[in-house]
């Protein structure tokens, strides 16, 4: 996609998210990141820290890649954009905790592009940031977590 | 004089402009590692599990999602604040994580305030390589308990 072209998503929603926050998917998620909390894996453990149900790890946020809405293949919104995902890198990533999610809940959102810039890289070729904005909310519209990415499509590779 | 700790859900630990989160060592990372991360958080991206595809997109082989090193890191404040309490994460990618490398993850208190009646601590994180070479780096801000 032409970058002009893509200037036009800025301000646009470009996804709807899903993001069911369930038991089992968080132990996995506990165990991938190495943080083996009882809170992860036990609702006892959960309810002594306070929790109604097992609570989400901070990053747990990012499974929503799991369901995609209204398209049978999952894209990141880097794809959405027209970016080439062999040479996109995950710039930064921001997540605002209204509350913590707890296990028993579906929470749902849409992904609005915040901002599409462009910028010379060191070889004198063309990088392209694309930073995006989803709000999580659960079952009574409230929101949950607000999370900001942003995400760089390097120059293209240097042949030879 | 006002005295700073993090709540009870948190380590307990006092805290100063300049105190130390937990810190963490963790590795060497595996591929499986990887693929594990890749299956719970849905990043299917063959950069992150292909080898041969990797390179043939001009990498020396397959390397980690960001959000891996993130997850790893996101231990530091949720075991030094209490998980409930933090508010806000943010995180900056600099270098990918390459299987066979181990990180170094922690923080470090740099601000200490009061917003809106609510006591907060804002502290530095990062992630590097045994080696020093920084992966991820950003900052969390968490509610906290100040006595007067």
């Amino acid at each position: 996609m032409a970058t002009e072209s893509m200037q036009e998503l800025i301000g646009k929603v470009v996804r709807r998210v899903r993001l069911p926050v369930e038991a089992g998917k968080i132990e996995e998620f506990a165990r991938a990141i190495k943080d083996d909390s009882p809170r992860y894996l036990d609702s006892d453990a959960a309810h002594e820290e306070g929790f109604s149900d097992i609570p989400a790890p901070l990053t747990f946020s990012v499974a929503l890649a799991h369901h995609p809405v209204g398209d049978s293949s999952a894209r990141s919104v880097a794809e959405i954009c027209g970016l080439d995902r062999s040479r996109v890198l995950h710039g930064e990533s921001t997540w605002e905790y209204h509350r913590t999610p707890v296990a028993g809940g579906v929470l749902e959102g849409e992904t609005k592009i915040a901002d599409i810039v462009t910028k010379e890289g060191r070889r004198g070729g063309e990088m392209i940031l694309v930073t995006a904005e989803t709000v999580l909310k659960d079952e009574a519209g409230i929101p949950v977590i607000t999370l900001r990415s942003t995400s760089i499509q390097t120059e293209a590779a240097v042949s030879g | 004089m006002t005295v700073w700790s993090t709540k009870p859900e948190g380590n307990g630990s006092a805290l100063e402009v300049g105190s130390l989160g937990p810190a963490f060592e963790v590795g060497p990372i595996t591929r499986t590692d990887i693929v594990r991360y890749a299956g719970a958080g849905g990043d299917f991206n063959p950069l992150h599990h292909d080898d041969e595809y990797a390179r043939s997109k001009g990498f020396p082989g397959m390397f980690a999602m960001g959000m891996f090193q993130a997850g790893l890191l996101s231990r530091v404040p949720t075991d030094w604040f209490g998980l409930r309490h933090v508010r806000t994460l943010s995180l900056r990618f600099h270098a990918q994580v390459w299987p066979g490398e181990t990180l170094r993850l922690g923080g470090t208190v740099v601000e200490l305030f009061e917003e809106d009646e609510v006591s907060c601590a804002k502290a530095s994180l990062e992630a590097t390589n045994t080696e020093g070479e920084r992966k991820v780096t950003g900052f969390v801000i968490a509610e906290v308990e100040a006595t007067h």
